[in-house]
């Protein structure tokens, strides 16, 4: 075989792969299009974060299922962007990572539970803080009230139920509220 | 998810049950089979240290910690249809890779039939072994995978036999709430009603009942359980074993009605001793690491605790459902 004609068979070859490989990514993308799905408040939901989320949440996922949990993420994103409360933190990243999703709601948890006053209760209130303040081991002791004692222990069991109760009903009415700023686009 | 005693399942569990044994070095005998053939689940939470622990020891422990080796063995010799691990699974934060460095080759051994809920340790995100800083648990969903429920909430449930058990997160920031009106409740509610089984379970991590002392943010689950007829729910993080008479969400006694809670905090991380005892506490004890194993019948259920050695607390009974 001649140099031009191995040249020749070289080039084809690599012609037909990019063909190949381009018609593969197209595939791709026909496959998770950035149809929108679902607009929540101002955050869109696409098809292709559904894809995503489908794969993150195994084999088992729903479309629905997986339209269901995202509009509800794009609840916590959109309110904590409205609130100023998020950085980073997308839609998308959440479809990949659904976990992440517990710190969005711990963020907006505080939020909502900022009203709580401390304990009246003096060791109560100093007990609060330390939990709070401390981490790993350490907080796990104090949760265990070691060296606390009952009173100030149901001191801060009541401060944290109250915190719960008032952040609870917080979230049910924001995600009463988001249902009127939720829509679902037809699609042909 | 319907989860049923087949036999496959069986030969799977005795098989790993050989493999535990050829490996680990651990000796246990497999029980004999229970003469109902009803199904059995085992329980604990609370269960394996972090290779930095001063208690862990090669993975051996000492007397009083990490002897999640221990607790492992007692459930391969039971052979359950399904293991409950009741939070606080892997410490100190739970972490991807301290969970296959301890918590795998012990607990894990019956990973195929593990149903597990998140603790507290789960969600820290220092401390210990490969934490993940972002305070989302990716250890503990990374490893438990689909298991573990969706990883956005960590709450869901399955039926084992004729019973309907429901696994429920009680980090309450964490998914935004536990209390009326949260999804999470709500979720609960819609479950309870999806569901006419006969006999119904909950666990969480937070014990609502304790002597060591009671964690209130999860009545509102209890209220709604109380409603539906449930019958048992099973906690830990207090690092005891305690059982409870049949009690309302205020903790009234209540035998008609009322949900049994069994605290079982003995997994083998470390013990915690007990404050005022509360009222409706029937038997506590708060230096045994153990199980507990429940045999599920069609319409009501046996409770054994079973200790690791040199343990020999043991407390056992047998109720129905309501």
């Amino acid at each position: 075989m001649s140099l031009t004609a191995r040249n020749v068979l070289a080039l084809g070859i690599v012609a037909l792969l990019s063909v190949a490989a381009a018609s593969a990514f197209a595939g791709t993308r026909r496959s998770a299009p950035q149809r929108t799905v679902a607009i929540v408040g101002h955050t869109v939901v696409t098809e292709r974060d559904v894809a995503l989320a489908r794969r993150s949440l195994g084999e088992t996922a729903t479309h629905a299922g997986a339209v269901a949990a995202l509009v509800s993420d794009a609840v916590l994103v959109d309110e904590a962007r409205r609130l100023g409360l998020l950085s980073g933190l997308t839609v998308s990243v959440l479809a990949s990572r659904p976990d992440a999703v517990a710190a969005l709601n711990s963020k907006l948890y505080a939020y909502a539970a900022r009203s709580v006053p401390l304990p009246a209760d003096k060791s109560a209130r100093t007990y609060a803080k330390l939990v709070a303040d401390a981490a790993g081991e350490d907080a796990d002791a104090l949760q265990d009230g070691v060296g606390v004692s009952n009173a100030a222990l149901t001191g801060y069991d009541n401060w944290l139920t109250r915190r719960d109760q008032v952040a609870s009903a917080w979230f049910g009415r924001l995600f009463a509220r988001y249902r009127a700023l939720t829509s679902y686009p037809a699609h042909p | 998810m319907e989860v049923n005693r087949s036999t496959p399942r069986r030969m799977l569990v005795a098989g790993i049950a050989a493999l535990a044994t050829i490996l680990a070095g651990v000796s246990f005998e497999t029980s004999a089979p229970r003469a109902s053939g009803d199904p059995v689940i085992a329980a604990a939470g609370d269960i394996a240290c972090d290779t930095t622990d001063n208690g862990y020891n090669e993975g051996q422990g000492t007397r009083k910690a990490c002897q999640q080796q221990a607790t492992a063995a007692l459930l391969v010799g039971a052979a359950p249809s399904a293991v409950l691990p009741l939070g606080d699974d892997q410490y100190e934060c739970a972490g991807l890779s301290a969970f296959r460095q301890v918590y795998d080759p012990t607990w894990g051994l019956l990973k195929p039939v593990t149903y597990p809920v998140p603790g507290n340790h789960e969600y820290l995100t220092s401390g210990g072994t490969g934490c993940d800083p972002t305070g989302s648990a990716a250890g503990y969903f990374g490893y438990f995978g689909a298991a573990a429920g969706d990883p956005t909430r960590g709450y869901y449930s399955y039926n084992i036999g004729t019973w309907h058990l429901i696994a429920l997160n009680s980090n309450c920031p964490q998914v935004g709430g536990c209390s009326a009106g949260s999804q999470e409740e709500q979720w609960l509610k819609a479950d309870l009603a999806a569901h006419s089984n006969y006999c119904t379970l909950a666990y969480w991590h937070f014990p609502r009942f304790s002597s060591s002392g009671d964690v209130k943010g999860s009545s509102a689950f209890w209220t709604d359980l109380y409603n539906a007829n449930a019958d048992v729910v099973l906690s830990a993080h207090k690092h005891n074993y305690e059982r409870f008479a049949p009690q309302n969400a205020t903790g009234a006694a209540d035998p008609t009605h009322g949900i049994r809670e069994f605290v079982v905090g003995t997994g083998g991380k470390s013990h915690q001793g007990f404050r005022t005892p509360d009222a409706n506490s029937e038997v506590r004890d708060a230096s045994t690491f153990g199980v507990l194993e429940l045999t599920l019948h069609p319409k009501g259920y046996d409770w054994q605790f079973v200790p690791a050695p040199p343990g020999t607390f043991v407390d056992s009974g047998s109720t129905s459902c309501h």
